[in-house]
Order: structure tokens, then sequence, then C-alpha cells
């Protein structure tokens, strides 16, 4: 084997080696006895079911994270989807997100003392809404090491003006404090900490320490005795239990790339795709060893990109209806596979393969989707394997 | 069950910024004399969704990830509003800024009232929040 070649293999194991799971749904390897622990305490959290007498509700979409992350397994995507809505007014270009009304999260069911004291089976979507938008529910895996990569790393890859000319300028989004933010589809969420805390809240309706507070419903006070469970419902050991199991649940293991794979891998590059699914970031420091200074190959820049005004939906933060952050893609196989219904990509779950997913890309990567739709049958099938494999 | 989510304030950044209210509010409020003191004050950073001149009462959403709560707070009269460390005037607020509020909350507010009056908003753009 000649040097270059020997020292690709190396650093290319060196590299799929580095925090990536020997088995899906392990833990990022090498943590401490203790960290090992918290991660599987934090599985039991993951996949507790609340009733309403725990917490649920009053208005919730499921009674556990893992009724919806459950492809294959907890931690993974699903196939169920629930409704966001904003307001934007294109005068000043502001967003609302309608929370006086019971956005942005839409919850889809209720508590039978909720159902009994109002009569309805879900929130009602606000009058005022100008978007309503699907949303299908994520893979976490790799989701601590994204939490990791320090803000100078986005930033570094904006380009909000494109000033380099290649049609692509990505921007990051900012939380309601004016921090970068990074979790959600609109990399709406600073930190996975608050993404994992106020998941609690408006998928569960199961209030914490950190938010205290019901969600209403369409804005309405809820109704004296349908909520009967003191606030905070969970503890913080709780949360931090649970956060623990996102935080260091590892990426999906790589497939072995075929050698169509590889010839994928060089089209996806020669395509330009991975201008925005920038394929590897860097973690920064971290009370966990196993997660610091790591590279993670996520295949995303955590920006906000105009993706065209056929897939604009809601905004949230500075997101315009058209932006979304480049979806990782690491395990994005796995939504080829859910438990039940058909396969669901992009982020409202409108594309049912991989290749959909790609035809249904505009904006600033129509580009990019335009070389894909040019390229020969063996390089179109190899660019899938390649993506299968990641 | 209708308290909202407040942030605890960062004594070391905002320790000057409380002495500031402490002194505002018992140097403009002398009928609360008394009843103010260093533990009743918060402070919350958010994007302001509406301001109302008329009515003194502005709108700042706040939350925890995709957990937005609306905090509505009133204008106390004595209230000191900044925008990029300048002296300003509500006219000059305005949704989509993001905006540092201390204020002191109110003893109960029904969902939908204002939480508290607000002593000093700051804004350190011009314009922030959204492109």
């Amino acid at each position: 084997m000649r040097r270059p070649a020997v020292v690709s293999l190396v650093a290319t194991v060196a590299l799929l080696g580095c925090a990536r799971a020997s088995k899906l749904g392990d833990p990022v390897p090498g943590l401490t006895p203790a960290e090992r622990e918290q991660f599987e305490q934090g599985r039991v959290e993951f996949e507790r079911v609340f009733t309403p007498e725990t917490g649920l509700g009053p208005a919730f979409n499921a009674s556990a994270c893992a009724e919806c992350h459950d492809s294959p397994i907890p931690g993974g995507p699903g196939e169920e989807a629930e409704r966001h809505v904003s307001a934007f007014r294109a005068s000043d270009l502001f967003c609302d997100p309608l929370a006086e009304e019971g956005g942005p999260v839409i919850q889809a069911q209720v508590t039978p003392a909720l159902q009994a004291a109002l009569g309805v089976d879900s929130e009602p979507v606000p009058g005022e809404a100008t978007a309503v938008a699907q949303r299908t529910t994520p893979g976490l895996f790799g989701f601590g090491l994204l939490d990791a990569v320090p803000d100078s790393e986005i930033l570094a890859l904006a380009d909000p003006d494109d000033r380099n000319g290649d049609g692509v300028s990505g921007r990051p989004n900012r939380f309601l404090d004016g921090r970068i933010g990074r979790f959600g589809r609109k990399a709406f969420v600073p930190t996975l900490k608050e993404f994992n805390e106020g998941a609690l809240v408006i998928e569960m309706g199961v209030t914490g320490p950190s938010q205290p507070t019901e969600e209403t419903l369409g804005g309405r006070p809820l109704p004296e005795g349908t909520d009967p469970t003191p606030d905070p419902e969970v503890e913080q050991a709780a949360v931090d239990r649970l956060d623990a199991f996102v935080r260091l649940l590892a990426p999906p293991p790589r497939q072995p790339l075929s050698r169509a794979g590889k010839r994928g891998r060089e089209v996806f590059f020669t395509s330009d795709c991975n201008k925005c699914h920038v394929p590897l970031l860097r973690t920064g420091d971290s009370p966990v060893r196993a997660i610091r200074y790591r590279p993670v190959a996520a295949y995303t820049d955590l920006l906000l990109h105009d993706m065209g005004q056929d897939m604009a939906d809601i905004c949230l933060g500075e997101a315009t209806p058209s932006e979304f952050r480049t979806e990782p893609l690491m395990g994005l196989g796995l939504s080829e596979h859910l438990k039940e219904g058909e396969p669901r990509f992009l982020h409202d779950g409108r594309a049912k393969s991989i290749e959909e997913a790609i035809r249904m890309h505009g904006g600033e990567a129509a580009r990019s989707r335009d070389r894909f739709l040019g390229l020969s049958e063996a390089d179109h099938m190899a660019m899938l394997a390649f993506l299968r494999s990641l | 069950m209708t308290t909202p989510m407040i942030h605890r304030p960062d004594m070391r950044r905002f320790g000057p910024l409380l002495l500031l209210f402490l002194a505002l509010a018992v140097a403009v409020a002398p009928s609360t004399r008394g009843a103010t003191d260093r533990s009743s004050l918060r402070s919350l950073t958010g994007t302001l969704k509406s301001v109302d001149v008329k009515g003194r009462t502005v709108v700042v959403l706040t939350g925890v990830g995709h957990s937005i709560r609306a905090i509505r707070l009133r204008v106390s009269p004595g209230c000191r509003v900044e925008v990029s460390h300048r002296p300003a005037s509500l006219t000059q607020l305005a949704p989509g800024q993001v905006a540092r509020v201390g204020y002191e909350p109110a003893p109960r507010a029904a969902a939908g009232e204002a939480v508290g009056a607000a002593m000093a908003i700051e804004v350190s753009t011009p314009r922030g929040g959204v492109r």
C-alpha cells in the first residue's frame, strides 16, 4: 500500500473511531464510570411514561420522549410530526412565535381533565398564524457533540453577504436573548440543555425548574383543576439525567463505504454539497472528557440557508420562513427505516426518499441540486450510497 | 401556574445595574419606599414583541428552548430607557429588539396581566432580533 493511502486510511480510521458508537444507541466512547451510570439512568428518564398524575399535560404531544424518538431504538428519529406556528410580518421582518396564543408548538393531545373542562381534543391553531408547519421527529444521536462545537466555529463558516460569491450565504440564527442558536430545524435554540428542558414542557406538558409554567391552550389560562400536579413537575436531578442521556448518545456508527460509496463521496464534494453540509466540525472544551476537542462528522454548518419559497413555512427568531438550518446528515439512513409509516425526509417529512429530498432543495442549494440531477445514473446511485453510509 | 419564567441575574454583570435600579426606585417612587429591596428586583433578557407607548407597557419574549413565554410589563414612570448605551425614550423601542429589562415583580399577576413594573430597559443595538 502506498504511503499516502496508508496515511489516509489511518486518518480515516482515527476520525471515524473518534466519538462514534460501535453500536447504535451506545454512549460516546471513553466515558468515566460515573458518566456511564448517568447515561444509563438518563435512558430510564428518556423512556419514562408520564401520566396526568405524574405531570403529563394538560396539553401535550406525547407521554414519553421515547414515544416519538424510537426508530429503531430510543434516541432515533420517529414517524410522528407535530405542528408549529408563527406570524411573520414582512413589513419589518418581525417574527412572532405566537407565544400568547399558544405557539410556537401546537399540542396535539389533551388530558381527560382538560377535555372534560373545555371539550377539545387538541390545541387550536391560532387565527393570527401566517404559517403552520409540520415538524418531524429528529434523531438525537451525536447532539452532545454538536452542543460542544464553539460558537466561533459556527461563526467562522458564516458568509451572510456571500462575499466569496459562491451563491451560498449561511448565517447564524439567534435566540430571543441574542445568543447564537444551533438546535431545531431553524437553529433557534443555543444549547442542548435548553432544547431538552424546553421539550419536556412543549412535548409532554411536564414542567421543570427552568420552565415552571405550563403551556397554555391557545393562550387561554388552564381551567381550575385540570393541572393537579404542583409545578415544577419533575426535579432538576431527573432533568439532568435526561439531559445526560441525550448529550452522551454517540453519533451513529458509520457504515463501511462500498466502492460506489467512495465514488459518491467524491460526487458529494464536486457537487458542492459540502458547502452547507460541512463534513467535519470540531468540539471545544467540555466538562465531559470524551466530548472535549473531538471531530464530529455531522455534515452540517449549523447555519441558516435560504432554501427557496417552495420550502418556506414558519419563521423563528431571526430565521425567515424560507431559511432553515443545514440538517446534519449523520444517521440520515435511519429515516429510511422508521418503525412505523413510510420514510420521511426534510424538516416536515414531505420527501419520501433521500433522492426526493435532494430534488426538493431550492434557494441557495439549487445549484448543487441541479448538479445532482445532471449526474449519470451510476454517480446518482453512488451519491445515495454515500449518504446512506453516514 | 401562571408565574412567568424568570432568568436569575448574573450578579457580576448586573450588580451595578441593580444598584441603579435601587437608586431609581427610591428616587422616583417614594410611595414604595421601604417595600423595594435588592431581593425583589428581577431581570430578564428577551426580544421585544410590542411597545405600547401610550399605555406604557412592553411585552418581552423569553423562554427555554422552544417553550416561549410572552412577559407583559408595565413601564414605571421613572423607568430608564437606553438604546446603545445612550438615554432614549419608549418611542425608540421597537419589536424585534433584544432588550434587557430590570423590573420589580407584581405580588400576584393573572394570565395576560403585567407581571411587574419595568425600572430599566436596555437595548444594545438600535435594531436587533431580526435581519
